[in-house]
């Protein structure tokens, strides 16, 4: 099962400032994950260079962590505009989620969370856990 | 994907606890029920080694200052609001020329 990740979802747990998304990404070598670039450039953009280094490190060792350089395809982004997302740069997580055939979206952004697309489903990290325990992924 | 061909050798105790595990979770053959069992146990490794690393992370993060030195905001809305804004100067900087 293919997941997106949100960049919110790795700095609030890597600052441990959100214990649901802390556990969702103590948790995320359990997944199939798929990310865009833009997604890791987010997080890293604040980050000192070694720290940087090292979840590169970390992300090249995990075999289900794919970091999607190609880039999304035009049609699919100005669909996710069309379908609430006016920011391009939201439109292409949406976008991207869709072109990975990814079943879940991980995020708190509120404009994802309000997004209703046949294509998958956004969830907050605690939801996203909820469903797992019960074993309704 | 490139396939290898291995042999391996066990104990005959381990053999028929094998076969009888195989049948209990009926998997197809032997041979599927060891690539699975492999594949979980890599699976688990790379799982215990990412946690791991990301709890190193979380303590390199918070020596050198956690959430404050990261300049993204004190609670999560505000982090949330300025990874959106980050999203969005990035996305101008470097792919709005590609849509």
């Amino acid at each position: 099962m293919r997941i997106c990740i949100d960049s919110n979802q790795f700095i609030l747990a890597l600052t441990q400032a959100d214990p649901e998304a802390e556990e969702l990404i103590l948790n995320l070598a359990k997944f199939d994950v798929f990310v865009p670039r833009l997604v890791m450039k987010e997080v890293t953009r604040n980050l000192a260079a070694d720290r940087v280094d090292y979840l590169h490190r970390l992300i090249a060792d995990n075999a289900r962590f794919h970091v999607v350089d190609a880039p999304t395809p035009p049609e699919l982004i100005e669909k996710y505009v069309a379908l609430g997302l006016p920011a391009k740069a939201d439109a292409l997580i949406g976008a991207f989620a869709e072109w990975m055939e990814a079943r879940y979206l991980v995020s708190d952004n509120r404009h994802f969370l309000s997004l209703t697309t046949e294509a998958f489903e956004v969830l907050r990290p605690g939801e996203f856990l909820q469903r797992r325990r019960t074993g309704m992924l | 994907m490139s396939e290898r061909q291995i042999t391996f050798e066990v104990s005959e105790e381990l053999y028929q606890k094998m076969c009888e595990a195989q049948v209990a979770y009926a998997v197809p053959s032997l041979a599927d029920f060891v690539r699975q069992a492999v594949e979980d146990k890599v699976y688990e490794i790379e799982a215990k080694a990412w946690r791991e690393g990301i709890r190193e992370l979380q303590r390199q993060i918070q020596k050198a200052g956690g959430l404050e030195a990261l300049g993204l905001g004190e609670t999560k809305e505000e982090i949330i609001e300025n990874l959106r804004k980050a999203r969005q100067q990035i996305f101008e900087e470097e792919y709005a020329h590609l849509y």
